[in-house]
């Protein structure tokens, strides 16, 4: 009876604890067929989502099922591609702030410093801005030549060249060999009617300024030195409408097309008055004291001025203030626009004066040739003489500008070896 | 009948004992699914790979919700930018280009001693920087007296030896001793001036970097007046000059004559007395810290004096096979950053000059610098009126 009893009471304990086995094993298959219990349904969450929920789950919980595991890792992978292309974003953008900051006037600086991330890199990687933001283009300031240039501009960008009634014979020289390269982007302002003829007649594009009494008067009677002046005040629309300017003066020749030749990463880039590669690109021109004994060696900065009539301009505002600067000295002094030009361009501030900061290059002597260079230096060397091929032959240092134009189209053109040897180095 | 009964009875009690015991079970599941909502059978070997996989998630989200954040930000501040600043020219007359350039964002782990040290000595982020060797004792002390005199709080030596730092610390100077480096440590050691001034290009970086303004002083300089009140800031470089007059000093258009070009004879010429870079402002901007770089490149690439290299840096244009350097530069108020040519061949001699107080006097142009120091102390701070009379305009070699 009892030992009955007994394992009654036996086969009750072992039931009741197959019961709670049961019971736990159920619970269990519940753990795996609702992982994130019973309260949230993951199927509908987007990548995003669903790793923030995980990520709250820091460590440990994150990672599950082998199939969760292959979908979060694919997760991982466009997410840090998704970083690296933000990234690239965040570079990209804070370059554009950067320039857009440059460019802007104190007052609005002080909105966008705020912003400004610039960070100095460690030794060697640190570069400055030389090659300042473009201006927006304004139409509205001259729609006539908008239109002009729209149709002759090559790159938003063309060749400008002033001439009146008395330079005709060189213009028409410098046409020709214009035509001869196959320049398409060249235009002519017109001072007077008769270059506005000569023009038509030539089938060259031309521009004549809407009458304005000072610039005509000095336009039409005004000396080499006066009409030279006119371009500062003539340019400043070209930039303004965001074409990059080569301002050409008529005695120059053109063996080669130099927007070819151009570095584009200078405010001003300009032939050099120099005659080799100390005067030309700037040296360090020691001044001797000797009554200062130990000290009597003053070092000095020189370089010999930058041609102004031939330079490139890009459309910012440094240049737009050269030519702003020029002009504005010239209305009120009788000065030689070439010095004025490079006073304003190389002299630094000092007491009661602000410089202008505008960055600057000096081209290549021997592509763009002034005429000391090719009578004093090149046509006397053998080597020079065959291997140099200019851009263009400037005759700046001559006053027989014509003659010896027609004789660099001999030699560089025509291939005649003497057509140089006839003509003294200076002038007669 | 009982017994059948109890018996029922105990049966029907076991079977809702066992249906009691299997909910139990069940609840007891649930629970532990609640709880622990880990799967029993992968969390043991997996565990390790996947916690680390579960951490670096959120490492990339964090970093991603990060980015989109900084993204929308320029975004809007590039739009704004665009907005505002539209770079259009005005009318003639009206353009002006930026030369007072953005300074850099400050980043204290360039040199986090420095920047604790700098955030105590200067004012309105800028300081007086001088770099010194034992060699320089005699002229750093009569330096460090007239700094004293004027109250300048903004001072900071950089000793190049233990001497130095020993005059510092008597004077109560702030002074700055960098971690040991082999070959700048030798080169300080020098007697040589030029070799010594050459470093000034390696150690005023990190200052740049830290977004403080500086003005680099050599020791040969008496100060008169606190210099940071005579300052413009509106260039990269404001330098006093090597020059003695308004020509040489401010640049001048100096005429070439070429006989041989008869009518073109005569050729125009930019010329400009050096800037002295013993005594020079720097604001803290990217062309700035370009234009140290490049003269300690160039010096360590092909040496030279490092004052010519300073000033090729700062004036040659961009011409073939070299990229210019675009800093806007300022030369300083000749007599009021007075060189020793200008005290000595000029100002002394003329009775209207000598009234004129000079904030600093450098006696770069002369080899007994400690005498004419203390010269110019005797004359401009104690009043003795031929205290510079008996000094030849040079020095004699």
């Amino acid at each position: 009876m009892a030992g009955r009893r007994d394992r009654s009471q036996q086969l009750r304990g072992s039931r009741i604890a197959i019961a709670i086995l049961i019971g736990i094993f159920i619970g269990c298959v519940c753990a795996v067929l609702f992982p994130n219990g019973f309260f949230n349904s993951n199927s509908s969450l987007a990548v995003n989502e669903r790793l923030s929920k995980s990520s709250n789950q820091v460590g440990s919980s994150a990672c599950e099922s082998p199939e969760r595991v292959k979908m979060l890792k694919s997760d991982f992978v466009s997410l840090s591609e998704k970083n690296a292309e933000l990234k690239k974003q965040v570079r990209e953008l804070t370059q554009k702030l950067q320039l857009a900051e440059q460019g802007s006037d104190s007052a609005r600086k002080q909105v966008l410093a705020l912003g400004t991330q610039i960070k100095a890199g460690p030794f060697g990687t640190v570069k400055s801005l030389r090659t300042n933001p473009t201006i927006l283009p304004d139409e509205s300031i001259n729609p006539r030549l908008a239109k002009i240039l729209e149709e002759i501009a090559v790159d938003k960008e063309v060749i400008v060249a002033l001439a009146n009634a008395n330079v005709k014979a060189m213009l028409e020289v410098q046409i020709a060999s214009i035509k001869r390269v196959g320049i398409t982007n060249y235009l002519v302002v017109a001072l007077d009617d008769y270059i506005e003829n000569f023009c038509k007649e030539n089938d060259v594009a031309y521009y004549k300024r809407d009458p304005d009494k000072d610039v005509d008067t000095v336009g039409k009677t005004g000396g080499n030195h006066a009409v030279s002046g006119l371009k500062f005040r003539v340019l400043r629309e070209f930039l303004q409408l965001g074409y990059g300017v080569l301002l050409s003066d008529v005695d120059i020749v053109f063996l080669q097309n130099p927007f070819s030749h151009l570095y584009r990463d200078s405010d001003v880039e300009s032939m050099s008055d120099g005659h080799d590669n100390h005067t030309a690109y700037g040296f360090n021109d020691v001044f001797d004291e000797p009554s200062m004994g130990w000290a009597r060696y003053a070092h000095t900065m020189r370089i010999w001025v930058f041609n102004s009539g031939f330079f490139y301009l890009r459309p910012t505002i440094p240049a737009i203030e050269l030519l702003d600067r020029v002009a504005d000295r010239l209305a009120k002094a009788k000065v030689w626009d070439q010095a004025v030009f490079n006073e304003e361009l190389f002299y630094p501030s000092h007491p009661e004066y602000i410089a202008l900061h505008a960055s600057k290059r000096v081209m290549d002597m021997y592509e763009f040739m002034n005429s000391k260079v090719l009578f004093k230096t090149v046509r006397k060397n053998h080597e020079l003489k065959k291997k140099v091929k200019p851009v263009i032959v400037h005759v700046n240092y001559h006053p027989d500008k014509l003659n010896r134009m027609r004789a660099v189209v001999e030699f560089y053109v025509n291939g005649k070896e003497d057509a140089l040897d006839s003509f003294p180095d200076g002038s007669e | 009948m009982a017994t059948a009964a109890r018996r029922d009875r105990i049966q029907q009690v076991h079977e809702c004992g066992i249906a009691i015991a299997i909910l139990v079970g069940i609840v007891i599941g649930c629970v532990c699914t609640i709880l622990l909502p880990n799967d029993f059978f992968n969390s043991g070997s997996s565990k390790s790979g996947l916690a680390s996989c579960g951490s670096e998630f959120a490492v990339i989200s964090e970093k991603n919700a990060e980015l989109r954040k900084q993204v929308r930000e320029l975004t809007e501040k590039v739009r704004l930018a665009e907005q505002l600043t539209e770079i259009k020219a005005g009318p003639f007359g009206t353009v002006t280009g930026v030369r007072t350039n953005p300074t850099v964002v400050p980043d204290e782990s360039v040199n986090p001693r420095l920047a604790k040290l700098l955030e105590k000595v200067a004012v309105n982020k800028e300081v007086i920087v001088v770099i010194a060797n034992s060699h320089m004792k005699p002229m750093l002390e009569v330096q460090i007296a007239s700094v004293k005199r004027v109250g300048i709080q903004n001072y900071m030596v950089v000793p190049l030896d233990d001497s130095i730092e020993g005059v510092c610390k008597l004077n109560e100077v702030a002074y700055y001793k960098r971690d040991p480096d082999k070959e700048v440590d030798e080169a300080g050691k020098s007697g040589s001036g030029p070799v010594v001034s050459g470093l000034k290009f390696l150690v005023l970086r990190d200052f740049l970097q830290l977004g403080y303004g500086v003005i680099l002083s050599d020791v040969d300089i008496v100060f008169l007046q606190n210099p940071f009140h005579h300052l413009y800031r509106d260039s990269d470089v404001e330098c006093m000059s090597d020059g003695h007059d308004n020509n040489t000093a401010y640049g001048f258009n100096e005429l070439f004559d070429d006989p041989s070009m008869t009518r073109s004879r005569i050729v125009f010429t930019n010329r400009i007395w050096v800037f002295n870079s013993g005594f020079f402002y720097l604001r803290p901007t990217l062309p700035s810290i370009e234009l140290l770089d490049r003269v300690r490149d160039t010096l360590y690439k092909s040496g030279g004096w490092d004052q010519a290299i300073f000033n090729e840096h700062l004036f040659y244009p961009s011409h073939p096979g070299y990229i210019g350097l675009d800093a806007s530069k300022r030369v300083m108020d000749i007599y009021e950053f007075m060189n020793s040519r200008v005290l000595f061949k000029t100002v002394r001699k003329n009775e209207e000059l000598k009234k004129l107080k000079p904030v600093i006097v450098h006696m770069n142009y002369h080899g007994d610098k400690l005498e004419r120091m203390q010269a110019a102390v005797e004359f401009y701070v104690n009043g003795k009126q031929d205290a510079l009379d008996s000094f030849p305009d040079g020095t004699a070699r």
